[in-house]
């Protein structure tokens, strides 16, 4: 499942260009949520999604008429989170953080996703990669273009998250994916 | 009968339900940053540099010759974006020239003999022999307080730095983050020398702070500081990729060659000291940019004591053509100076028989090389 920024194609209205407030509205659930799998707590997200905006609005017409605004952003706040990694003792705080309040929780749905601890544990280049791959659904080329590295580097990340992960769920019998020599 | 699903399908799965659970907060008031555009390689690499006001060197190329006017009369000069051009401006990226250091063209004080950097950190040697580490414009600080063995090794993107210290009770190799508020990242012991003597040495620090130290005589180890295990997870990578000499981390991958003398290599180590082979290299000296996606080599290595090299040669990380970069007649590159100072740009020290030290910076677009100030 394709999942952008915006959500679907045109959040404000068709034919009215929108201001900026319109749109950081639009984008504001979907930026925060990416914010969120990146930093792993409130706190840090809200801060991420919040600096990403205040750029946004800083470079408001390079954004307003990007081709793919929500790529602009999706860079902008990778970038910041990236240059602002956190230490591991508080990365390991991240792990007892109880869960925030939320109300209306659908029945049945776990409150924390059985493998989220383990993501939130990886080093943040890592958990970059994975959370782009397989919740923003890029491809390598296009995560190498949001993190300014090359696709071979994107790879090589990906495929040591993927082991680490593995290793953490003590499933060595799965079956690596096919790499080429 | 159902299977259990795929890890990449249970990772989708499971940050799709834990975003869509989480509650969003409502959109806090926005105020624009004063922060400029900043500058990236990204948008270097597209783009041929910038006029400086201290001069300008034309490097006249052939692929934009503009026909001559039917009248004969000369053509007007192609406009200046139309010419590659390489700035005299001084270098960017911190450099050592006759004991000064220079870090974004500000001197720093003291007397210094070797600097490295990568991303917006580096390290620095000074004639006392003490290291110590900057990140962008900020203040130098000292390694202080440590008896540093070898030189401190940079991640390829400048996030940490991995040395060994003598002390007391042996040999440690240690580490630190190096952007502002960052903290050590713990220690493991290793031995000083292998059985043959021969001394163990940092050899790399991936951007995942795995820091992979080995000696000529077999001691080859990888630490894994943020693995999720305790801070003294060693993988024996002798054991599981022996003969493997690992020469360095950079942006496209680890450089190794098969064999002390063998043909070089870029490969990736899994956490479990496994090493996958991506290309072959045509030297295990490459440097590569910050972007990952060119590097160079010198075209020889140095002869006996011979302190400099006459060509480099730079080529796309995944092949393609290679192209030669020399120095004015005179002029050759002083051993492990060049590096990169954008996409587009390598600095290095020249030197010259008689001594004489200039700095250099070549485009690689441009496919010259200019001496600077």
């Amino acid at each position: 499942m394709m999942h952008t920024m915006t959500g679907h194609r045109d959040p404000v209205g068709a034919g009215a260009a929108p201001t900026f407030d319109e749109y950081a509205d639009a984008v504001w659930p979907a930026l925060y949520r990416y914010a969120y799998l990146l930093a792993g707590n409130h706190a840090d997200a809200e801060d991420l999604a919040q600096q990403t905006l205040e750029k946004a609005l800083s470079n408001w017409r390079r954004v307003r008429t990007a081709d793919r605004p929500e790529a602009y952003l999706r860079r902008i706040l990778t970038n910041t989170y990236i240059s602002s990694v956190r230490p591991k003792s508080r990365r390991l705080e991240l792990l007892t953080d109880s869960p925030p309040e939320r109300g209306g929780v659908p029945p049945g749905i776990e409150e924390r996703a059985s493998m989220w601890p383990l993501i939130v544990a990886l080093p943040p280049r890592q958990r970059t990669v994975v959370v782009l791959r397989y919740y923003e659904d890029l491809s390598e080329h296009e995560i190498a273009e949001v993190m300014g590295c090359s696709a071979g580097n994107v790879k090589s990340t990906a495929h040591h998250a993927l082991k680490a992960l593995r290793a953490a769920l003590g499933d060595e019998d799965e079956s690596p994916e096919g790499r080429g020599r | 009968m159902t299977t259990a699903p795929k890890l990449e399908d249970r990772i989708a799965r499971d940050l799709h339900s834990t975003a869509d659970g989480i509650a969003v907060p409502p959109r806090p008031p926005i105020a624009a940053t004063r922060a400029g555009r900043r500058w990236t390689p990204l948008l270097v690499a597209a783009v041929v540099l910038v006029v400086v006001a201290t001069g300008i060197t034309l490097i006249a190329t052939h692929r934009s010759a503009t026909p001559a006017s039917p009248s004969g009369t000369p053509s007007p000069s192609p406009s200046p974006s139309a010419i590659a051009q390489v700035a005299r401006s001084a270098p960017r990226t911190p450099y050592v020239l006759d004991h000064a250091l220079f870090v974004h063209g500000s001197r720093v004080p003291g007397s210094w003999q070797y600097v490295a950097h990568a991303g917006s950190a580096w390290v620095a040697q000074r004639t006392d022999n003490s290291w110590w580490y900057g990140v962008g414009t900020r203040a130098p600080s000292a390694i202080s307080g440590q008896d540093v063995v070898g030189a401190p090794v940079l991640s390829p993107d400048g996030a940490f730095a991995a040395f060994l210290v003598n002390g007391q009770n042996g040999t440690t190799l240690t580490g630190f983050e190096t952007r502002v508020g960052g903290e050590g990242i713990g220690g493991v012991p290793v031995p000083r020398t292998d059985g043959a003597g021969a001394p163990v040495n940092v050899k790399a620090v991936t951007d995942d702070g795995d820091v992979i130290v080995q000696s000529d005589g077999g001691i080859s180890r990888m630490w894994e500081p943020y693995s999720g295990h305790t801070g003294t997870h060693v993988v024996d990578l002798s054991r599981t990729a022996p003969d493997q000499v690992v020469v360095s981390a950079t942006t496209a991958g680890v450089v190794l060659t098969d064999g002390a003398d063998g043909p070089a290599y870029l490969g990736d180590i899994d956490a479990d000291g496994t090493v996958h082979r991506h290309g072959t290299l045509p030297s295990p000296e490459v440097v590569v940019d910050p972007t990952g996606r060119s590097m160079v080599w010198p075209r020889s290595r140095p002869a006996g004591e011979q302190t400099w090299i006459g060509t480099l040669l730079v080529r796309p990380v995944g092949g393609g053509a290679t192209q030669r970069l020399t120095l004015p007649i005179g002029w050759g590159f002083a051993v492990e100076t060049w590096s990169w100072e954008t996409a587009d740009t390598l600095v290095s020290r020249a030197v010259t028989a008689d001594g004489f030290s200039r700095m250099v910076r070549c485009g690689v677009s441009a496919g010259k090389c200019v001496l600077l100030g």
